[in-house]
């Protein structure tokens, strides 16, 4: 292929030559971006042709006829004239701009407005949800039972080797900093109540429920996500199947009953890491560590765990597969609906725990 | 021209122990309108896949342009695709897809890149469409997208999966119009996969039919001769149970009482000057012979 040269001649007519391919686009339009003035341009010469190039050639006349200058073709390169004659006849308006972005009062006011809609919106889908729960019970049928066991495999026993090592090491650096800075006050030998209290109450339900909200939350709202923008949801609902009972359920379900198992064996392995960091640093014997610990492992306290992970599972499981269903567009839309639903888990998380605390401290518990 | 841009030889496709085609031995030449044909599960799309380099044959071999089984390289890829539903990205607009492969492989500056990005748009009637986001068209424009995000880097050769699959009769035919304009103005070698029987007698110079059973070509050549001479049980199935001409007429069986204008559309229709329909509503039902 040969570079396209623009070349003047006595009679005063542009010549072109070369390739007016999209190859050599760059140097045929830096060519012609130093030609002021034109009457015609001969193409006879010119190779090859195809529709970059001639979009640029035709940019080139555009902008000579803006500035007054009409241009002729000449030279009779009948592949020339075909391409021409195709973009000039298929021509059309400039494209229609896209809505400018609001400015930042704008979108905080929106902001401000869509809060004050949220609280309907929680009242109509607490109303929704418990339709849902109703409805399932007044006609079983209309639940897909069968996903329960599969999902609560997906979202608690292939779940299970990542819980285990988040509380065995939380577990450990609760024994390991318990020891270090109750030791500056004479109270190491409390190292076991710290983990045990800290552990059955707090960090074992929230651990294991952040690492759930991760993991199984994100892959519900992936998956439901997926199922909506294919149009799988709507299938559903033209074969009269409530997608909230049909997908919900089962998936809430699901992490009811997988969540608090996963947090029971976090519990265990969390005192457990406790007690591996703690002992070789103390001069407590096993059998005392362990008597330590089960004083102050009450049932209230391990009780209250289990009953946070219980609303942790409910609040994890809505929250998923709602931001999942709300997908619309593409894959896009998938990806957005997916990190919502896994924010949106991990702080409702928060949330129950700091609800719960103040609620189990003003009733003394 | 009629030298040849694509070549099998004994090609072999399938996955694992499946094998959908054998021996395949096909030529599709420079600038032709080349139909891929076929009942569903015949390995129609999977071939497409093949030949532009997205499987690897199980034996055989694939020459595209003289240079052999298309792979992902460092260079242009020597042909454009279309996907069945277009295959758009999703987060950027019309614009932005279409400048993708310019700014991948050419130098051209952003301006120039634009220019090339809007003649493209306009040549498949899209040019208002620019700033649009996949998700606020329709299928055919999704579709009519993809072509020109294919032809960005002006390849001589594109594949089509499924162009007019889903589109309204009207847009068919426009869509039709397109792909054959580019053929015949343009010199562009089309390579298309579809089931529409309107289209490929519109504007296939020649077909390919696959079938299941035969694991391959059952027969090739242009579509309104294997519809008329075919011989094969498949092929003469394939082109008459519902092309146009196979259709029986539609009789007329009465008309609507007291039916005193012309039809609905008369006072907005552009057609309505030179429209043949008589100012009477003509019931009809299909013959039966």
């Amino acid at each position: 292929m040969t570079a396209p040269q623009l070349s003047r001649e006595e009679d005063g007519q542009l010549r072109l030559s070369g390739d007016l391919v999209l190859r050599h686009a760059k140097e045929l339009t830096v060519a012609l971006t130093g030609v002021d003035t034109a009457t015609t341009i001969n193409l006879a010469t010119v190779e090859r042709v195809d529709g970059s190039g001639i979009v640029v050639l035709l940019d080139f006349l555009d902008r000579m006829a803006t500035a007054g200058h009409e241009v002729a073709i000449t030279g009779n390169n009948a592949r020339a004239n075909e391409f021409l004659e195709l973009y000039r006849s298929r021509r059309g308006p400039g494209p229609a701009p896209r809505p400018k972005k609001p400015n930042p009062v704008a979108i905080f006011g929106a902001f401000a407005c869509s809060l004050a809609m949220r609280i309907p919106q929680l009242a109509t889908a607490c109303g929704t949800y418990t339709a849902m729960v109703v409805g399932a019970i007044r006609q079983p049928r209309t639940v897909c039972w069968r996903d329960v066991p599969l999902l609560m495999q997906r979202a608690g026993a292939e779940g299970t080797g990542v819980v285990v090592m988040t509380n065995l090491l939380i577990g450990a650096v609760m024994g390991f900093m318990g020891v270090v800075q109750l030791s500056q006050f004479g109270a190491s030998a409390f190292t076991p109540t710290m983990v045990a209290l800290g552990h059955l109450r707090e960090l074992g339900p929230i651990m294991t429920a952040i690492i759930v909200a991760g993991r199984s939350g994100a892959g519900f709202a992936a998956e439901l996500g997926t199922m909506k923008v294919s149009e799988e949801v709507d299938a559903l609902r033209t074969m009269g199947f409530d997608p909230l009972r049909w997908l919900m359920l089962p998936r809430v379900l699901a992490l009811l009953i997988a969540l608090p198992l996963l947090t029971l064996i976090g519990d265990v392995v969390g005192l457990a890491g406790g007690a591996l960091a703690a002992l070789p640093m103390m001069e407590m014997s096993v059998g005392a560590y362990i008597d330590a610990t089960a004083k102050a492992a009450h049932f209230q306290h391990f009780g209250i765990g289990m009953f946070k992970s219980i609303l942790f599972a409910i609040s994890i499981g809505v929250i998923a597969c709602s931001q999942g269903l709300a997908a619309r567009g593409g894959a896009a839309a998938v990806g957005v609906r997916t990190t919502e639903a896994v924010v949106l888990s991990i702080f409702s998380v928060v949330l129950i725990d700091a609800a719960i605390a103040i609620l189990a401290t003003a009733v003394g518990v | 021209m009629t030298s040849a841009i694509i070549t099998t030889s004994k090609l072999c496709i399938g996955w694992g122990q499946v094998t959908l085609i054998k021996d395949l031995d096909l030529v599709i030449n420079r600038g032709e309108c080349f139909f891929i044909l076929g009942g569903s599960g015949c390995g129609k799309s999977t071939l497409l896949r093949h030949l532009v380099g997205l499987e690897q044959p199980k034996s055989g071999s694939i020459d595209i342009d003289g240079i052999g089984a298309p792979t992902i390289s460092a260079s242009a890829p020597p042909f454009g695709m279309m996907f069945q539903s277009g295959a758009l990205f999703g987060s950027m607009t019309l614009r932005e897809n279409c400048l993708l492969p310019l700014q991948a492989w050419t130098d051209v500056d952003k301006d120039t890149a634009e220019h090339l990005v809007k003649a493209k748009l306009d040549l498949v009637g899209l040019g208002f469409a620019a700033n649009h986001l996949p998700g606020e068209m329709s299928g055919g424009m999704k579709k009519r997208a993809g072509i020109a995000r294919a032809m960005m880097l002006e390849p001589e050769l594109l594949f089509l999966d499924e162009p007019s699959a889903g589109l309204d009769p009207i847009s068919a035919v426009e869509f039709d119009d397109l792909v054959k304009t580019l053929c015949t103005k343009l010199g562009i070698t089309a390579v298309i996969v579809s089931h529409e029987l309107p289209s490929i007698f519109r504007i296939a110079d020649r077909c390919l039919v696959l079938e299941k059973e035969s694991q391959g070509k059952v027969a090739e050549g242009d579509p309104a001769y294997l519809r008329d001479h075919s011989e094969h049980p498949f092929v003469h199935h394939f082109f008459n149970r519902s092309s146009p001409e196979a259709s029986p007429p539609m009789e007329p069986t009465g008309t609507i009482p007291n039916w005193e204008h012309s039809c609905f559309s008369a006072a907005r229709s552009p057609l309505a000057p030179r429209c043949s329909i008589s100012p009477s509503i003509v019931i009809a039902r299909r013959s039966i012979t």
